[in-house]
């Protein structure tokens, strides 16, 4: 009887020791699934970034684009711009570098970001974070009609990424998600 | 004897615990609208009646199928004026413009990993911004106004 009530709380606590550590272990599909849904924010953030700098966008639309895209980044972030004209590199805080952008002194604005991929892995921090860093290539195109001015430049930056795994309640519910926050775009290279 | 009626008292106590624990994992609240969901099988039939009509079900599955084509429209949308048209029309089906969207980016072992959760509001937004419409509907709730009152979503 002794040995069976054993027996039994041992299956019990071999099951919930078994729960509980799936949520350290992450199988290589499931962190493939981490993997993809970091890079398809960055490949969000080239698309708002895109909208933003664009003449072609109205106001209104631009300043909700840029509320979305400075959802995707942790507090104080900051972004690297950079110029063939200069060796400097000036960093903005991502809100101030929406507006500079927006607000850009051409008639045509076209900006695109390719390559985009994983330079270093998602790596488990001992906080229980994930952090990696993904590069990409930006292509920048500024055309003025009036001055006939034409600036292009591809920069490659890299950007540091930061997944982490967060709670929320919807309808009474606990919901588990993986919160995926940019930190700061670093130039890493400039030319023509 | 006294022993052996206490031995099979305790077997038949820890085999309830056991089913009961497993009972307990296989709970599930939601109704899945790809998966097929299995019908108990009945064992008596007092009368022959027509086939039932499973009127929820199909509403489910033509908001399912409407809001399919609304998400394609929003996201393949020529302009934004296009695209906020859409959007109205979109939003209609929805209880409200902060129905939960849960975005489910991997199960396994019956542990769904999540996005961030997002609102239809910012999820059409966020359709017509990137253009592209990665998802598809996995589970739909409807209120009792025949509204979509949350939706969950998988990558395609």
């Amino acid at each position: 009887m002794k040995n069976k009530l054993i027996l039994f709380l041992g299956l019990f606590l071999a099951t919930s020791v078994g729960v509980f550590a799936q949520s350290d272990n992450i199988s290589p599909a499931r962190k493939q699934a981490i993997d993809s849904l970091a890079l398809e924010k960055v490949k969000d953030l080239s698309k708002y970034i895109s909208i933003i700098g664009s003449k072609e966008t109205q106001f209104s639309e631009a300043n909700r684009v840029m509320d979305r895209a400075e959802e995707l980044f942790a507090p104080g972030a900051e972004m690297g711009v950079s110029s063939i004209n200069s060796n400097d590199i000036a960093y903005y805080k991502v809100r101030r570098y929406f507006e500079r952008l927006m607000a850009l002194n051409y008639d045509r604005v076209n900006i695109s970001w390719y390559d985009i991929q994983y330079i270093s892995d998602l790596e488990r921090q001992p906080d229980g974070r994930y952090v990696g860093v993904i590069t990409i290539y930006q292509r920048f195109e500024g055309t003025s009609i009036e001055t006939g001015m034409n600036y292009k430049d591809t920069t490659k930056k890299d950007i540091t990424i930061y997944v982490e795994k967060k709670q929320t309640q919807i309808a009474g519910r606990t919901i588990e998600f993986w919160d995926v926050m940019l930190g700061d775009v670093r130039v890493t290279e400039t030319s023509v | 004897m006294k022993q052996k009626l206490i031995s099979l008292t305790v077997n038949r106590s820890l085999l309830i615990a056991v089913f009961a624990m497993l009972a307990m994992g296989a709970c599930k609240s939601k109704k899945k609208v790809v998966e097929p969901t299995t019908v108990p099988a009945q064992t008596e039939q007092v009368s022959p009646t027509p086939a039932p009509t499973p009127a929820a079900r199909s509403a489910e599955e033509m908001a399912v199928e409407n809001l399919e084509n609304a998400f394609n429209s929003v996201a393949g949308a020529s302009n934004v004026t296009v695209a906020n048209q859409s959007i109205q029309q979109a939003l209609g089906m929805f209880s409200n413009q902060e129905t939960p969207i849960l975005i489910v980016i991997h199960e396994e072992n019956g542990i769904k990993d999540y996005d961030e959760p997002t609102t239809i509001k910012n999820y059409l937004e966020y359709l017509k911004d990137t253009k592209k419409n990665l998802n598809y509907i996995s589970d739909i709730r409807m209120d009792a106004n025949g509204k979509v009152s949350e939706l969950e979503l998988r990558r395609k």
